[in-house]
């Protein structure tokens, strides 16, 4: 079984199964973030994590300017919602495969720890914002 | 004696999953309309622009996902419109940034 079908596989298992699905009613038929599917999508995470590196670089600048930390919170949080993000999920395709066993579990754990990240960098620039 | 009954660590994975998208969607959401909101006080242009590149990278991008996971029946165009969504997002933030 190729990771691709195994990741399908698991994806109708868990929408069969998840009993909060049936509570968010629309939410049961979301599409678990999956590694990339077609070039263009990787091509998109690439050019997103190139974004994300200069907004990155100019909140890190700010910060060593001013000194002022909610710089370097902003820079964090904009760091992790878009090349950690990018990140992750091209590790989904290219190097999960490599070395996982299970790999549907794998992937899944990889999707929530991409649903983690993107709630603390949001945590991180709310808390920027409030400084 | 009914046995205690675990559930699958995939099932618990999955219910994180779903909890995470939702509060990410809300708290995207709310910090977008803080910053509109400041937007709307203080009359700068950087700000709803921060506001709309925010809110297109992080809440945007999901309810693009759970609306064209819910209707199409291909996934094939699921992740790239999601990610295209995400990008977008960090473009205007960008330009926010320069727009000062």
């Amino acid at each position: 079984m190729t990771a691709e079908h195994a990741i399908d596989d698991h994806r109708q298992h868990r929408s069969a199964a998840t009993a909060p699905g049936l509570l968010l009613g629309p939410l049961q038929r979301v599409s678990l973030e999956q590694g990339t599917t077609s070039t263009v999508e990787t091509v998109i995470l690439l050019s997103l994590a190139a974004v994300g590196a200069v907004l990155t670089y100019h909140a890190y600048r700010g910060y060593r300017r001013n000194d002022d930390r909610s710089m370097a919170l902003f820079g964090v949080g904009l760091f992790l919602l878009t090349v950690g993000h990018a990140a992750l999920k091209l590790s989904l395709t290219y190097v999960v495969p490599l070395f996982a066993a299970d790999a549907a579990t794998v992937a899944l754990t990889v999707a929530s720890a991409s649903q983690a990240v993107d709630v603390a960098g949001l945590v991180a620039v709310f808390y920027a914002l409030l400084r | 004696m009914i046995p205690l009954q675990l559930p699958h660590p995939s099932v618990v994975v999955g219910v994180l999953f779903f909890v995470g998208s939702v509060v990410s969607i809300a708290v995207g959401t709310f910090v977008g309309y803080r910053t509109f909101r400041a937007h709307r006080e203080t009359g700068q242009r950087s700000l709803l622009l921060f506001s709309v590149g925010l809110l297109l990278l992080v809440s945007v991008s999901k309810l693009v996902n759970i609306v064209l996971s819910s209707t199409l029946s291909s996934t094939a165009l699921v992740g790239p419109a999601t990610e295209l969504c995400r990008l977008l997002g960090a473009i205007v933030l960008t330009y926010a940034i320069y727009d000062r």
